[in-house]
């Protein structure tokens, strides 16, 4: 997955424009609308995309751009 | 002053007296305190009070924290009326409750620039910002609470609680989940919704015993890491929470040493299926119970005695009168499915400044629910539906009517039509559907962030579809039934 390709999929998922934000804006202590039901989204979404099944410490850890594009691997192009 | 006349401010003496005791934990800011701390910082904020004009209505814009217990206790025990407003909700939620609930104060952690903080006010973490509200009217004597709901009725509306009304509520949960005072509560949800400020703050009072107090962002991983660490012996949350516990599960090894001997659950219906997931792969019972915020929290629980209980069904009515009264108001026999009617200490005063809606939900000493249900032999609730146009979201209830009301102020609407679906983890979703004024263009990205500016982020809704025309009934109203059978048909596609 690209990190193009991850910045839409979040930015879908939470409902944000995200062409103004930064990849480090992209961080749940920064986004109000990223709340605890929408995370859990973001993470079955992340599951179908990359057919995936990440651990309840990992999704614990996710809550930022740059922790789930190290969480799938996502690619920088 | 007797405590029959103030019972919130007893309740508050007496759950923090006796020796010192671990009462309250905050574990991402690693906070503890005992009951001594506590009564000292809401005696702090009680001189407060009296010091600086006494207002009569506070609106606390507080997150989780010791500055929302104290403040919250604080005005309880000073007799002003306080109205919780989630931070997390944004600034157009708070301007919209302070609009309507008129408040004297608001204590808020996060800058206000629209009001003018109150100079040299001895807080540290919080500032209280003076506001002038327009004339009001009186609330009834007693008010201690109110509350915005979207409520049984369908709009956004103030719920006004009494003293009476909380205090009685306060018993009811103890006196279901047999909690005494070793029990340690996980407090999951948001204390400015009725579940989480009665069942993890009044209800530990009265038992006596303590509570962590979850902060910031839930997943189970993290949730299960503070109940093992600060020993919590039950857990309340809402189904969504329970799923996640579920999605993935945590291993043995992530979930060794805890005690919690019980789950709570409320809010919205739990699936079945969640309940026997969570409960073989853990070995945690779940109890389902139901409350609303119009009879102070839970009204209704399953038993303790895992035997007794009965799956799918929210229990049967703890310390009120409940039955089931059809269209025509008349009481229903067992089995009949109709509307759930409610009557005890803990109903409701009635909406802020709105009669007319008070006088719907209340008929002859009775609150009508708005939930439909049917009640078993053996006196078990199972719900069926609900009358009003209400969905449930993570717990809090979304009226579709003001989603249409919000849409419709976009200057491209000419009409909306909002629905709810039974869909993902967190419950209900909504699908809105509107039709554009004649030569006007809008797009769904553009709708959405209009709602987004003005609906906080739990009532927004999934997806907006543009029709060329909603389908209308023959008295001239759009058919949500029709919106609904077509939305599942999107939805059936999209799978």
């Amino acid at each position: 997955m690209t990190g193009q390709k991850l910045r839409e999929l979040i930015c879908s998922v939470l409902q944000i424009d995200g062409s103004g934000l930064k990849d480090g804006d992209i961080d749940q202590s920064k986004l109000r609308v990223w709340d605890s039901l929408r995370h859990l989204r973001l993470i079955v979404a992340l599951e179908k995309e990359t057919q995936k099944k990440f651990t309840a410490k990992q999704i614990a850890q996710m809550v930022s751009y740059h922790t789930i594009a190290q969480e799938v691997g996502a690619t920088r192009s | 002053m007797a405590s029959s006349d103030h019972p919130l401010l007893h309740l508050i003496e007496t759950g923090l007296s006796g020796p010192s005791r671990l009462t309250a934990i905050f574990p991402r800011t690693k906070v503890a305190l005992t009951n001594h701390e506590l009564l000292d910082l809401i005696g702090k904020r009680r001189c407060l009070l009296k010091e600086k004009s006494f207002p009569t209505r506070v609106i606390l814009h507080l997150g989780k924290s010791p500055e929302y217990l104290s403040w919250l206790l604080a005005c309880f025990a000073e007799g002003a009326c306080v109205c919780p407003v989630d931070p997390g909700h944004g600034e157009a939620e708070l301007k919209r409750a302070a609009a309507a609930f008129k408040p004297d104060w608001i204590v808020a952690h996060h800058p206000l620039p629209f009001l003018d903080p109150m100079p040299n006010a001895p807080v540290k973490n919080e500032t209280i910002y003076r506001n002038s509200p327009e004339a009001r009217s009186g609330l009834p004597p007693g008010t201690a609470l109110c509350m915005f709901t979207s409520g049984t009725t369908g709009r956004a509306k103030g719920v006004l609680l009494s003293e009476n009304n909380l205090a009685y509520g306060s018993e009811l949960v103890p006196l279901a989940h047999q909690i005494a005072e070793q029990d340690r509560a996980l407090a999951i949800l948001p204390l400015s919704m009725i579940n989480g400020m009665v069942t993890t703050i009044l209800a530990i009072l009265r038992s006596r015993s303590s509570a962590i107090y979850y902060e910031g962002m839930f997943t189970a991983y993290q949730a299960f890491q503070w109940a093992i660490e600060h020993q919590a012996t039950w857990i309340n949350a809402v189904p969504v929470h329970y799923a996640a516990f579920c999605n993935p599960f945590l291993s043995t090894e992530e979930r060794t040493g805890h005690r919690v001997r019980f789950c709570r659950s409320a809010g919205s219906r739990l699936p079945v299926q969640v309940l026997q997931d969570f409960e073989n792969h853990y070995k945690i019972p779940i109890i389902e119970t139901m409350g609303l915020t119009e009879t102070a929290g839970q009204v209704f629980a399953n038993p303790m005695e895992l035997d007794e209980r009965k799956i799918g069904s929210v229990g049967r009515p703890v310390g009120i009168e409940a039955k089931i009264v059809s269209s025509a108001f008349e009481e229903l026999s067992d089995g009949e499915e109709g509307e759930i009617w409610i009557r005890g200490e803990n109903v409701f005063l009635g909406y802020l400044d709105d009669p007319t809606s008070t006088a719907q939900a209340l008929h002859d000493g009775w609150l009508r629910t708005g939930d439909r249900a049917r009640r078993s032999v053996d006196g078990f609730f199972t719900l069926t539906g609900r009358i009003k146009e209400i969905v449930i979201r993570g717990g809090q209830n979304v009226s579709l009517q003001e989603i249409d009301d919000t849409l419709c102020q976009h200057p491209a609407i000419a009409l909306s039509g909002s629905v709810g679906l039974d869909a993902d983890l967190d419950g209900e979703t909504v699908v809105s559907f509107v039709q554009l004024k004649l030569d006007r263009k809008a797009g769904e990205k553009e709708l959405l962030a209009h709602c987004a500016e003005r609906l906080a982020a739990f009532k927004l809704p999934s997806q907006i579809t543009l029709l060329e025309k909603l389908p209308l009934r023959s008295n001239g109203k759009v058919d949500k039934q029709e919106l609904k059978r077509m939305a599942n048909c999107f939805k059936e596609k999209a799978l």
